[in-house]
């Protein structure tokens, strides 16, 4: 999905652990703020439950237990991103996202090596942006399906 | 010509007559004088072809007509029906369905049916005549055809099948006009075909065209006198057609008359007297009275998306109904709790219907096994009788999609394990043909499926034997296990007690995958045989699977439903003793021993309190018990409070999440929050393989 070519990306950014990240807005169906999230017994760890948004039952990712961050208290910023990809539809719960940016597809450089470690196959890209902040663009193809795979060795209930 | 837009239309349809050709063709082996039989069968032949040739489907239409050919032969007392003969049909049939399925898949219908096809000229030809002579044959047979049936040509009037009137009656529905065009070319015209192409072109681009007479392929053929009809829906005006029809050169003239409704043809047709029309009249008259005797009331056809739409936008209402109860009951105002309730009552009635329109006959599924069960008796050398009862029983669409595949899997194994070959049946005093009921009926909430046969039950010995050779049970256990369990032992997975692998049943997949599909379907299944005299598999399904009723149970700060038609019964915890045996839980209930399981436990539920009671010790009296049942084996789940029953919508969980196991679904409650719902069945498996019942029994 490294849609380096064409036109500027426009993304969403987010706020992990004081790192920003981007996720393509056409991945996006909305931001949602926290709300009653239900526990899933013998779910993976990172999955936090699933939630009802409008009728349908959504999982909730935590980002930072995906990532295997620290793991934090929801604040009054935190928000849960619903992205949509392939047919699978989750939350993503983030520290923080409000920001929408255009990022200039020259400017994307494939992952450099320095950012390999724990999480780095699930990064499409590192871009640098006005400020010279880096913004580490995901592939969530990548988090959401290959999940499907492992999890498949991982849980035996 | 686009006739997407019909193209469903036409799969249902074709689909119906070939279910008819089935059917019929069975009834035919055995009363092969019975003309009004083949009437039947050759009219659905006639049609099939016909609407497969209208919308372009040529491979269906040519075997089609060969088969037609051959019913019109038998018609005619040229050919007489064999088992043989029949063999071939149904061969043909089945090439047809697959054509109907890859078109469906929207692929062409292109199929290898030229061995088919020779057959069934073969048929037609006739062995014991020259080929001269076979060609007369069929020329002769089709000549008769033409004047004994209401084939639609050049120059007569328009008869509109079923499907084209469906699609006539659609436009009108739709505000659309329907025109019939009749268009004469100029005698001296020297390109005929091109100039009827060139109309239907002109014609298309201004509207699509329903029918043609003569049919498409053979006017571009060329094969009409000068006259050709058209039945075009549109909506431009008369005027409109008409310069588009003589823009094309070398007409005579256009007649141009709309259709007001899908009986106008053939209204109008009945106006003018000719010669043909009796008979015409005499086959609708046919007609009218098989579709009397099928169905009376007036149906329409909905797409199923549409249905699945109406019954989410209901799943909606259903949530906020529950909502809106809670509320009305913390406000206590009397004027919003009537109001509530009477809401309450229409949207149980209007659940109702919904669910009633996603409901089909078992029939469509029913039919298919007349023909299995005559190809597996003559494949394993038997006598085989099926008796099928209740077929107008009706189930959730979704169920009658899913179903099919076991109740066909259960009726080979009967076929195959259950009954006897003729000689072996003779010899012990029963008649030559074994009989094979397949009945459903409903009861209470539930429909039930019995699959009973009159063979030679389960040899408990055997099928013990081969348990313990397989290690599926030990030696000692089996002599204590009741016949029910050893019944049940078939449905462990890797099971087969056929004394030689055959090609129907015993291939190692079997009963075990029968039962988990009837359990994916919240089904249950059960087996009851009696040596000697016969088996009986009993399928009990549920009615819906979107809404049902559940108790919604709370332990911790955590809520899960469990469906009703798994709980047994709920009692309260300080009403029954918890005993310990082995470091597992157990209550004595109603004399039974009843393995216990403390939610929390089971699903590592947070909170302070642990419900885990020592055993024996003065624990806290507080809690429920509720008690849930697969078959003949139940369980106690051991929670904080129960909070009631409630209608829930089940909601799949997502595929995100496909490898949790312990739930069936997830459902959103009255407050908004989501709820999940236990799958009951995988608690008593996974309890089962922990601690087998019979061992607990034993040292009580």
């Amino acid at each position: 999905m490294a849609s380096v070519e064409g036109e500027s990306l426009k993304v969403i950014l987010f706020k992990l652990n004081n790192e920003m990240y981007g996720v393509p807005v056409d991945q996006i169906l909305s931001i949602e703020r926290i709300q009653a999230i239900t526990r899933v017994p013998n779910a993976p760890d990172y999955v936090v439950g699933i939630m009802n948004l409008r009728g349908l039952i959504i999982p909730v990712i935590d980002m930072r237990r995906r990532f295997r961050m620290s793991t934090t208290e929801p604040t009054k910023d935190t928000r849960i991103i619903i992205v949509d990809v392939g047919d699978i539809k989750v939350g993503l719960m983030v520290d923080e996202a409000n920001e929408v940016l255009d990022v200039d597809p020259g400017s994307v450089e494939k992952t450099p090596d320095i950012v390999s470690g724990p999480g780095s196959e699930y990064i499409n890209g590192v871009a640098k942006i006005n400020d010279d902040r880096l913004l580490i663009l995901l592939n969530l193809q990548r988090i959401l399906y290959e999940q499907e795979i492992t999890e498949i060795k991982k849980i035996e209930v | 010509m686009d006739m997407s837009q019909y193209l469903g239309v036409f799969i249902d349809e074709a689909r119906e007559h070939l279910q008819n050709l089935n059917d019929k063709m069975l009834e035919l082996e055995n009363s092969s004088d019975d003309p009004e039989l083949i009437n039947s069968i050759f009219r659905s032949a006639h049609t099939l072809k016909g609407s497969s040739g209208q919308m372009g489907f040529n491979n269906m239409m040519e075997l089609t007509h060969s088969m037609e050919n051959v019913f019109d032969a038998m018609r005619h007392g040229k050919v007489n029906v064999s088992s043989e003969i029949v063999d071939i049909l149904f061969e043909t049939l089945d090439h047809l369905e697959v054509m109907i399925d890859q078109i469906e898949k929207g692929e062409s219908d292109a199929q290898d049916v030229t061995a088919t096809l020779k057959k069934l000229q073969f048929i037609t030809a006739g062995p014991g005549t020259n080929g001269k002579d076979s060609g007369q044959e069929t020329g002769d047979g089709r000549t008769v055809k033409k004047a004994d049936q209401p084939v639609p040509s050049g120059n007569g009037s328009l008869v509109m099948n079923d499907y084209e009137k469906a699609a006539v009656d659609q436009a009108l529905a739709r505000q659309m006009k329907v025109f019939e065009t009749a268009v004469t070319l100029r005698s001296d015209c020297l390109l005929k075909a091109a100039r009827a192409v060139m109309v239907s072109n002109a014609l298309e681009s201004i509207g699509n065209i329903v029918k043609s007479v003569p049919e498409a392929a053979e006017i571009e053929k060329g094969k009409f006198d000068r006259t050709f009809r058209f039945v075009i829906v549109t909506n431009k005006s008369e005027e409109e057609i008409r310069s588009a029809v003589l823009s094309v050169s070398e007409i005579e003239h256009a007649e141009i008359q709309p259709i007001m409704s899908s009986d106008n043809g053939n209204n109008r047709q009945e106006e003018k007297p000719s010669g043909k029309e009796n008979k015409q009249q005499k086959q609708k008259g046919r007609r009218g009275t098989e579709g009397s005797k099928r169905t009376v009331a007036k149906t329409i056809r909905v797409n199923l998306d549409r249905l699945d739409h109406l019954l989410n936008l209901f799943e909606e209402m259903i949530i906020n109904r529950s909502r809106l109860e809670k509320v009305s009951q913390s406000l206590e105002n009397p004027e919003l709790k009537e109001t509530v309730d009477t809401l309450k009552k229409v949207s149980d009635q209007l659940q109702e219907t919904i669910l009633n329109l996603r409901m089909e006959p078992v029939e469509q599924v029913f039919n298919r096994f007349p023909r299995m069960v005559r190809s597996l008796s003559k494949e394993l050398d038997k006598k085989v009788r099926l008796e099928i009862s209740g077929a107008d029983t009706e189930l959730d669409r979704t169920v009658i999609d899913e179903i099919g595949d076991p109740l066909m899997h259960m009726i080979r194994n009967s076929m195959d394990h259950g009954i006897e070959h003729p000689d072996v049946r003779e010899k012990i005093g029963k008649s030559s043909e074994g009989t094979l009921a397949l009945r459903a009926y409903h009861s209470g909430n539930h429909v039930f499926i019995e699959i009973e046969d009159d063979g030679a039950g389960i040899n408990r010995e055997k099928v013990l034997s081969k348990a313990v050779e397989k290690g599926i049970v030990t030696k000692e256990a089996a002599n204590s296990m009741s016949d029910k369990d050893v019944y049940h032992l078939l449905f462990e997975s890797g099971f087969s007690t056929a004394d030689r692998i055959s090609d129907i049943s015993g291939r190692g997949v079997g009963l075990d995958v029968v039962e988990s599909k009837i359990h994916s379907l919240s089904g249950t299944i059960e087996l009851n045989s009696v040596p000697g005299q016969g088996t009986k598999f009993t399928i009990k399904l549920p009615l819906t699977l979107s809404i049902i009723n559940a108790m919604l149970i709370q332990s911790g700060e955590e809520v899960y439903a469990v469906p009703i038609t798994s709980i047994a019964e709920t009692v309260l915890r300080r009403q029954v003793k918890i005993q310990s045996i082995h470091q597992h839980q157990v209550i004595t209930f109603r004399d039974k021993v009843v393995p216990l399981i403390g939610l929390r436990d089971y699903l590592n539920i947070p909170g302070s309190e642990s419900s885990d009671p020592p055993a024996g010790g003065n624990e806290s009296e507080a809690g429920s018990i509720v008690l849930v049942r697969q078959g003949d084996r139940m369980i106690g789940i051991l929670t904080d409070r129960l909070l009631g029953y409630q209608d829930i919508v089940i909601k799949p969980l997502s595929r995100f999440l496909k490898n949790v196991k312990g739930f069936s679904g997830a459902t959103i409650l009255g407050d908004g929050k989501v709820a999940l719902i236990l799958d009951c069945q995988a608690m008593i498996e996974k309890q089962k393989k922990t601690v087998p019942n019979e061992k607990q029994k034993e040292e009580l």
